[in-house]
């Protein structure tokens, strides 16, 4: 037991002087691989089957992702479960296609969002630490393995395995504030290709039964109400967009305010209230938190992937300052 | 041809199974909630042996462990391939002093206000070690009334559209959309 105590002093003197570069080289690499990972995931083409695990479910998808002179087109595909089908088109429309009428909901084209492409890992230090955690083997490849660690409690870590060899994401692991996995995608094989896959060369906008896409429908602009704020969002969060928007089954329009701290996102819905349906408190689905609230006679839904505490700190302190703009 | 259950499992964490198998594997996996345990262990096992093994392995996961010691020669060799290795005194003090660096040197790097259950959860990549919740009702809004879940539903396609374009996954948020369980 000595011996072995003094190997290990042994190691401990020679490494020590060392360690603060090597600390500082890990985080330097750390978010050098995820600025990678993030242009990746747009850029190659792949075909890879991963498993989505939650909420101590688990279910097996397809993705097919091809980027071309054409754009960018995704296909995400269940494999086991309800058959579901989301596709994502070279224009950002995205269809939702089941095999039963439960459909969860349906998405309208829509302009990029303003951090899309890239990935300001300077802002985002601010507010997380990354580190490299090792070396392991997903997808029978290489992968760099990444904590991104937040700095308070009104954030979401990330344990996230990247492959050595192109940078796309093989594994994400999604960790409450409590330190609970609360969501895992792990990638059980991967293909990648020159090209996009042929399977992605069906348009998103096909109008045959089963496909749910309101992509072609024209939306109007609705003025937005300024009069909306929040007087306390967690540091580093700001507005990142603002829209109005009309909702499938709602009949009034609804506000929707995303705010963002480059990484993490929160949504607010705001819409007037109409007959007895009203939503107070919490809930939540997975990794997703929702806190409901009554403001002004207007329903107000704050729906994120963050902690309990980040829905509730801006559900609680929404405020309309000044009247409704009248259309 | 594996044909053993919990040797497929195994088969299935090395990356070994390929189409129809790979598949099959799977939809199994999906199903058994004996498998998934099995699942769930070896991957303990996987974490222990690499070691990644994390502060909060205690003991009821340590005690789901014994039943197995009489099933881990159904998991091909994998782990004694990867845990008998030899130990030479210096590689084992760098081994251990490295460990020890990279220990202080997370913590240095995380600012007072750090949860570190988070980063304990964090710094380890093993799955089981940090289970994935089950006190929830699973792919539905907890708790909701049905007639705002569907109005939440709405909200959160609407939210994961931005999710995409947004973080670090890409597409993977719509996941959540195909994963929502409609058979309730």
């Amino acid at each position: 037991m000595r011996q072995l105590a003094r190997i290990c002093s042994a190691g401990l003197l020679l490494l020590m002087p060392l360690s603060p570069l090597w600390a500082e080289d890990g985080a330097k690499e750390a978010r050098t691989l995820l600025e990678k990972m993030v242009q990746v995931t747009r850029t190659l083409n792949y075909d890879g089957t991963f498993i989505y695990m939650h909420e101590g479910r688990l279910m097996t998808l397809r993705i097919l992702h091809g980027a071309d002179v054409k754009g960018e087109r995704e296909r995400l595909i269940s494999l086991s479960g309800t058959a579901r089908e989301v596709m994502r088109g070279e224009h950002g429309n995205v269809c939702i296609r089941s095999d039963n009428r439960n459909v969860v909901g349906n998405a309208r084209a829509r302009r990029p969002f303003n951090g899309a492409l890239t990935m300001d890992v300077d802002r985002l230090a601010s507010y997380y630490d990354f580190t490299l955690t090792g070396e392991d083997r997903i997808a029978n490849r290489s992968a760099h393995m990444v904590a991104v660690i937040p700095k308070d409690q009104y954030r979401y870590g990330y344990r996230l395995g990247v492959d050595s060899a192109t940078g796309l994401l093989l594994k994400s692991d999604l960790v409450n504030e409590s330190g609970k996995l609360v969501e895992q995608i792990l990638f059980t094989s991967l293909g990648i290709s020159d090209t996009p896959p042929a399977e992605l060369q069906e348009p998103c906008d096909v109008e045959h039964a089963g496909w749910h896409n309101d992509a072609h429908k024209k939306v109007p602009h609705l003025p937005v109400d300024v009069g909306w704020s929040v007087a306390q969002l967690p540091e580093g969060f700001t507005l990142a967009e603002h829209e109005k928007q009309i909702m499938p089954g709602r009949p009034m329009p609804v506000e929707h305010l995303v705010f963002s701290d480059g990484l993490a996102l929160v949504s607010v819905f705001i819409e007037k209230l109409e007959g007895p349906d009203r939503f107070s408190g919490f809930t939540r689905r997975g990794a997703v938190n929702a806190y409901g609230s009554v403001v002004d006679d207007h329903q107000i839904t704050v729906v994120g992937e963050v902690p309990r505490a980040t829905v509730q700190l801006i559900g609680e302190s929404i405020r309309h300052v000044m009247p409704v703009a009248q259309p | 041809m594996v044909t053993d259950r919990a040797e497929q499992v195994s088969a299935l964490m090395d990356g070994e199974l390929q189409g129809e198998a790979l598949q099959h594997a799977l939809d199994e996996l999906k199903c058994d909630a004996g498998l998934k345990g099995c699942w769930g262990r070896y991957h303990l096992i996987s974490d222990v042996l690499h070691n990644h093994a994390s502060v909060q392995l205690n003991h009821s996961r340590n005690d789901s462990i014994m039943p197995l010691s009489g099933k881990t020669h159904s998991m091909r060799g994998w782990h004694s391939r990867r845990i008998i290795k030899p130990l030479a005194g210096f590689a084992l003090a760098a081994s251990v002093a490295a460990l020890a660096i990279f220990s202080v040197q997370t913590f240095v790097f995380i600012s007072p206000g750090t949860d570190t259950s988070q980063l304990a959860a964090l710094s380890s990549p093993s799955v089981a070690a940090s289970p994935v919740s089950t006190q929830s009702q699973g792919a539905r809004w907890e708790s909701a009334k049905p007639a705002f879940e569907s109005r939440l539903n709405h909200y959160l396609t609407n939210h994961n559209e931005y999710s995409t374009s947004a973080g670090l996954q890409g597409m993977l948020p719509h996941a959540r959309i195909v994963a929502y369980d409609a058979d309730k």
